[in-house]
């Protein structure tokens, strides 16, 4: 459902290969097609609700877009030749070490928000200049915001100073909710927000010093508390970037359903969608099937070469990401007791064909990541370029119920998708391993 | 189990790593693959564990042709990989819970070979059993893959280069634990580059040279003559230079 910014983004940016390919331009071209394709379809989607709909509304679908992008840096790609380039001339002194880095990531980090600036400013008249630089105070506290998360889930901050800096991420947070609230800024209140944030960025750089000691004394040897095995919650990278996921998308349905319960359903219909697909344990899956899981394939192949044992592995790591996620759509659901089945329909069609889907394309697309999120190395173009129209077409359940057969036809294709796999999985096995291992 | 490798050729491009290789792997020998680096020791180990296709030729497991290998089969074999395969994210006790679960060993003798393996294979089991495998070293690794590969008690056991990486002492104890493994049941291949180790295991060798198989026979015959070492035999028998010259290097 939502998955036309997801996969815009995510799944498109096969496209935006820099480092392989020269013709930067024609790539750039390409990537703004694909971001106007995303904004172009919503807008076109949205005719019905415009005319309750205003522009306000329309920017803040769109900046909460962009914030959860920043927030969920790591499913994105990332534009680098900034950040090569400067890379001789850092600074050793620790301050201006980390003011260089918060630089580049605000200048590299997110090629696609950038596309979108630029695509929203050429296309939108209303969409002006001091817009966009309200976006970029908004996209630093996120990537304030986003670096304490991952810090704290990731455990690497020593006991100790895990309170002092918890006091610190609160200061973060009343920063974010300042800004949150747009009449703060309208009264005047910017300096609250700007204190906000240098606290907030102490914070953040007193955190980065401090895990910068931590792994530096880990590396005499780690000890892991862990007794018992789950695959997820033993690949730290996979467990920090899926439940940072969670943790976002279960505050913006929260700031839904209290918009919603303000001002009613239809109008927040389209936010609402894009927050309640199971993209985010889907994607989590797609793009990093042989990343950590690559030795995974290749310990339970040796035991049992068929297609059904890696098969199982794939849904018991999908499992707790698609508890959960089911759980906060359903619970957002009831809630919102207003809202036509089409959200709750669309949601597991489509929840069980990318599952299937996800298990289809690691196998014919394998690729041999390093890192456990790297995106340089991603999905196949074939796959977004199928992906992407599959996946938007469930959009269009919200303008006629005849759309409801999309959801069966899905349901329907993913049992077939899933015998014929398992009926070839042996032919496969051997291309899989020559890819990954070779 | 009894493998029958019979006229494989296996070719990477234009290159051919194996050519009408032809080797039997019977029930309750030990088999050490020696040959100079690309000799293609891990492409026929490749090959055995149904990774790669050979061009043509076929090997037989017991008789018994196979397009994929049944998963009854894989149960009984155990492969070391080189380079090491292992799921470094977990602790060395949740990997060998896990590889160990994968081959279905029950529980209680799961808990029991672990112990006795690490005990064997570590100073203190205890504390390497909670270390997460990435910050172990490349050894100590090795030594946890071994144990991983050994742990359901395979019949027909692949070691890819088990001592390489390994100090002596662990060497020792892996050539020991071979020693004691083997018996009529059971088939241990390995490739290994540390000849030193061989006498304690007396397995038969086999070299490979030029992508075909030059020399197969047990240890006994290939040192017959009992002045040459190991080593010096290996040379003779593949006919390369005396590797003591000196190079000068300016």
């Amino acid at each position: 459902m939502g998955l036309i910014g997801w996969y815009t983004t995510v799944k498109i940016k096969a496209f935006f290969r820099w480092k392989d390919n020269r013709s930067g331009i024609i790539y750039a071209i390409l990537g703004m097609a694909a971001m106007l394709y995303a904004v172009g379809l919503l807008y076109l989607l949205m005719t019905e609700l415009t005319k309750r709909l205003s522009v306000e509304h329309f920017k803040h679908i769109l900046l909460v877009t962009v914030v959860s992008m920043t927030v969920l840096r790591k499913f994105l790609p990332q534009y680098i030749p900034f950040r090569k380039s400067l890379l001789p001339y850092h600074p050793t002194s620790a301050i201006f070490r980390y003011a260089f880095n918060v630089l580049d990531e605000i200048l590299c980090f997110n090629f696609v928000n950038t596309v979108l600036f630029i695509s929203l400013l050429l296309i939108f008249p209303f969409f002006t200049i001091k817009d966009a630089l309200t976006w970029i105070i908004w996209i630093v506290v996120a990537i304030i915001c986003r670096r304490f998360i991952q810090c704290l889930l990731e455990q690497r901050i020593r006991r100790h100073d895990f309170f002092l800096l918890l006091g610190l991420s609160l200061a973060a947070i009343i920063g974010a909710v300042i800004f949150w609230q747009p009449a703060f800024i309208n009264t005047g209140s910017w300096e609250a927000a700007l204190i906000a944030i240098v606290v907030a960025g102490l914070a953040d750089f007193m955190m980065e010093e401090k895990i910068g000691e931590y792994e530096y004394t880990s590396r005499q040897g780690v000890t892991s508390s862990h007794t018992g095995f789950n695959i997820l919650m033993n690949a730290p990278v996979l467990r920090v970037a899926v439940t940072g996921a969670f943790i976002v998308k279960a505050l913006f349905l929260l700031v839904l359903t209290m918009k919603m319960q303000k001002k009613g359903v239809n109008e927040m219909m389209f936010v609402t969608m894009l927050f309640s697909s199971p993209a985010l344990p889907f994607t989590y899956c797609f793009n990093n099937c042989w990343g950590p899981l690559r030795n995974y394939w290749f310990s339970i192949d040796q035991a049992d070469p068929n297609g059904t044992a890696i098969w199982r592995l794939q849904l018991r790591i999908m499992a707790l990401p698609l508890a959960i996620d089911s759980i906060l759509t359903i619970i957002f659901y009831i809630v919102n007791s207003k809202l036509g089945p089409m959200i709750l329909v669309s949601y597991f069609a489509s929840g069980i064909l990318l599952c299937v889907l996800s298990y289809y394309w690691s196998l014919r697309f394998p690729f041999y990541v390093k890192r456990g999120f790297s995106m340089n190395v991603n999905t196949s173009t074939v796959a977004s370029l199928i992906t992407l129209p599959i996946c938007t077409a469930l959009w269009l359940t919200c303008l006629s119920p005849a759309y409801y057969l999309i959801a069966v036809a899905y349901v329907i294709a993913a049992l077939v998708l899933i015998i014929r796999m398992n009926k070839f999985y042996n032919n496969i096995r051997i291309s899989v391993y020559s890819k990954l291992y070779r | 189990m009894h493998i029958s490798v019979d006229s494989v050729t296996k070719k990477y491009g234009k290159i051919t790593v194996l050519d009408q290789v032809s080797i039997d792997f019977r029930q309750g020998g030990c088999y050490c693959i020696i040959g100079v680096n690309g000799a293609g020791k891990s492409t026929l180990f490749n090959l055995l564990m149904q990774y790669i296709k050979a061009e043509t030729g076929e090997i037989l497991y017991d008789t018994h042709r196979f397009q994929v290998l049944p998963a009854a089969y894989k149960q009984r074999m155990g492969y070391l990989s080189e380079p090491l395969n292992i799921l470094e994210e977990l602790s060395v006790n949740q990997y060998l819970d896990f590889t160990g679960k994968l081959y279905g060993v029950a529980p209680a003798l799961l808990q029991d070979r672990k112990e006795r393996i690490l005990q064997f294979l570590f100073e203190d089991q205890e504390e390497i059993g909670k270390k997460r495998i990435a910050v172990l070293s490349t050894g100590m690794k090795k030594k946890v893959a071994f144990a991983g590969a050994i742990l359901h008690s395979p019949e027909f056991l692949l070691l890819d280069e088990p001592f390489s990486a390994l100090d002596p002492v662990s060497a020792k104890k892996i050539c020991n634990f071979l020693s004691g493994y083997l018996n009529e049941k059971r088939t241990i291949v390995f490739s290994s580059h540390n000849l030193e180790y061989l006498e304690a295991i007396n397995p038969i060798i086999i070299i490979l040279d030029d992508a075909k198989v030059k020399y197969n026979a047990p240890l006994a015959e290939f040192t017959s003559n009992h002045s040459q070492s190991i080593s010096q035999s290996l040379m003779e028998k593949l006919k390369v230079n005396d590797s003591s010259t000196v190079m000068q290097w300016d």
